[in-house]
């Protein structure tokens, strides 16, 4: 489900009529099909009273913030809208956390705890941020803690230096409000899907198998990941052949193991390596259950030299 | 070129920063009372360098020089690096400076002076032994040196000082600044390197090695003191080959301007590990799988990364450059 989110009622008319949202059971939240409407009320703690709420009773997968905004930058039109690029916030002083939204985006915005009513603060603000709005950072902060995809886009109703006539940007509103569904309309909906470019798997493999399958095919080309699996008979097969096509040595490094594991294998023990070929201790096993077992085993560590390992620790990867 | 320069007010009026201020272009320009008033007060995301950088012109307070890492360097004497600016124009996928500071902003110390008479300080402290300053762990030493024209300030001290060397570390073309004054025995001039698809790929904005070898030729047949970086190396199909390319340009030159070379396999802190993912998620540095190593930076598994190491150093070693002047960085 998506979550549009405005400020005001005067900033959502015209969505509430073009989708026809019906109030839900609080005064402030509205439901259309798969998409609700929550009119959060002004300043960064009212954006988010609801919120969790929200998340918590509704299967809501996107969150879409619109409304209107101050510049602080002089290169802004009025009645321009701009997708956020990251959010920044003001508590009494820069607060550290950000949140990114657009990267293609070029616009950044920061919350403020308070309406900016002097040149001063909005200088302040400037030094962070290209407009300022009341409630975004919150919202982002919540979204992102839930892993909900944020977007913002805001209309600039005005230059935030302390001459805000809130009249003038009033009787603006209802154009404000169309201009805003208008962007809506033409950018977030009818949105076509991303192709499937995912690989069919014509061998049975687990779930963590298909995982690992998936993120090594994402580092080849289609293709080469495609003609590996293909010729592949079984899961593990594949993983290994794209795990060698993406890095050869690795195949080395696993040849050089097998060959000094060889000896231990054929009398029934086993010489385990670091997990992460970082340490250079070796771990042997063995099941004893006869004489002959022992002495298989001293004659096989007689012969073993710690300077394969060395040498295999040191890059010497020749078998 | 910048968004804002913002310049501390203090130093707003001196010859320094307004010949820097003359020589750059910005669409605006403010004045604040200190540098970290703002810089790095919120969480600026590294990208945002391309379309949105500010410059910070301020005078650097505190330590002004600290002592490197361990396994820094040649291996003989002190090492200590000093900072006179933070980050950088370049924007190599791999750089640590996406996760160190906060922002991508970059910063101009302008009082060299300070730095120099702290180097002074250290020289008497450690009277017998070798000092080496470094110069480029934050910031590219040269790139941007013909605005912020500090290299005579550091020459003179080290003509002065001539048991105590100066290292410039740089992935830049512009020496217009190191030759306009005679080489001396203890600056160093290093150039870091890559293969050529490496560079292309992962050195975004820095000049092309075609461009670096052509400057280390230059400084070398002026008998300049060299050192070159070969790190970090990012393993791809081909690399050995490509190496020994640049290997082969770089015998020809007059091999006694080399002062040591240093080879190095490409590594993160966990933190800069994440930035890298989440800056340049298809980058081909992720294809490789990294694990975490001695110091719990993110390597290549040891054997993979010696392997590589190895094969350069024998490349290295087979075009006539010498073996003590080779050292592995950070292993």
């Amino acid at each position: 489900m998506e979550l549009l989110t405005c400020a005001h009622f005067k900033e959502a008319e015209s969505f509430i009529e073009a989708f026809s949202f019906k109030r839900e059971n609080f005064n402030n939240l509205f439901k259309s099909g798969n998409r609700l409407l929550l009119i959060t009320g002004e300043g960064p703690f009212e954006s988010i009273t609801l919120l969790p709420y929200l998340i918590a009773q509704y299967d809501i997968s996107k969150i879409i913030n619109f409304g209107i905004v101050g510049a602080l930058a002089k290169d802004f039109k009025i009645g321009e809208i701009v997708n956020v690029r990251t959010i920044y916030f003001y508590l009494s002083k820069p607060y550290f956390q950000s949140f990114t939204l657009d990267n293609e985006s070029k616009v950044d915005c920061i919350t403020s705890e308070d309406r900016v009513l002097e040149t001063e603060y909005a200088t302040k603000l400037s030094n962070f941020a290209h407009i300022v709005d009341r409630e975004l950072w919150p919202m982002a902060k919540i979204a992102n803690a839930h892993k909900i995809e944020l977007s913002s886009f805001k209309l600039i109703s005005d230059f935030a230096n302390g001459e805000i006539n809130c009249f003038d940007i009033q009787s603006m509103a209802s154009d404000f409000s169309q201009k805003l569904l208008t962007y809506y309309k033409n950018n977030f909906t009818n949105q076509t899907p991303e192709p499937n470019n995912e690989h069919v798997l014509k061998f049975k493999a687990s779930f963590s198998q298909k995982k690992r399958i998936e993120k090594l095919s994402n580092k080849l080309s289609y293709e080469q990941a495609h003609q590996i699996i293909n010729q592949s008979k079984n899961a593990n097969e594949c993983i290994k052949s794209l795990e060698y096509k993406i890095n050869p040595i690795e195949e080395k490094i696993e040849n050089k193991i097998k060959f000094i594991q060889g000896p231990f294998e054929k009398i029934g023990a086993n010489i385990y390596f670091d997990q992460k070929k970082e340490n250079k201790n070796v771990k042997v096993t063995m099941n004893i259950n006869s004489q002959k077992n022992i002495e298989n085993l001293i004659n096989v560590l007689s012969d073993f030299r710690y300077e394969q390992i060395d040498d295999f620790y040191n890059g010497n990867l020749d078998v | 070129m910048f968004s804002t320069v913002f310049v501390e007010q203090d130093i707003y009026q001196t010859q320094r920063v307004q010949s820097i201020l003359a020589k750059i272009k910005y669409k605006n320009i403010k004045t604040l009372s200190r540098y970290d008033d703002v810089w790095g007060k919120v969480k600026k995301p590294y990208l945002q360098k391309r379309e949105n950088l500010n410059l910070f012109i301020a005078n650097k307070r505190g330590n002004l020089i600290k002592e490197t890492p361990d396994a820094y360097g040649t291996g003989r004497g002190k090492h200590f690096y000093f900072i006179h600016s933070y980050n950088c124009i370049y924007e190599c996928e791999y750089c640590y400076l996406q996760g160190y500071f906060n922002t991508p902003d970059i910063v101009f110390f302008v009082n060299h002076e300070d730095i120099v008479k702290q180097m002074g300080e250290l020289i008497q402290k450690y009277p017998n032994e070798e000092l080496w300053f470094h110069a480029g762990e934050f910031s590219d030493s040269l790139n941007l040196s013909h605005i912020t024209q500090e290299y005579k300030i550091y020459y003179d001290f080290f003509k002065n000082n001539p048991n105590c060397f100066l290292e410039l570390r740089s992935k830049s073309v512009n020496i217009k600044e190191v030759i306009e004054l005679p080489p001396l025995d203890n600056i160093i001039i290093s150039f870091s390197l890559a293969s050529d698809s490496s560079a292309k790929e992962f050195d975004r904005k820095c000049p092309s090695i075609k461009h670096r070898l052509n400057a280390i030729e230059k400084l070398a047949y002026k008998n300049y003191k060299l050192g070159l970086h070969f790190d970090p190396i990012i393993y791809h199909e081909g690399f050995l080959e490509e190496y020994e390319t640049i290997f082969e340009q770089l015998s020809h030159l007059p091999l006694e301007t080399i002062q040591y070379i240093s080879i190095g396999v490409v590594r993160f802190t966990k933190d800069v590990y994440h930035q890298v993912a989440n800056n340049y998620p298809d980058s081909n540095i992720h294809k490789l799988d990294f694990t975490k190593s001695f110091d719990n930076k993110l390597r290549y598994n040891r054997p993979m990364r010696m392997w590589v190491l190895n094969r350069i150093k024998n490349s290295l070693l087979l075009k006539g450059f010498q073996d003590e002047k080779i050292y592995l960085c950070m292993e």
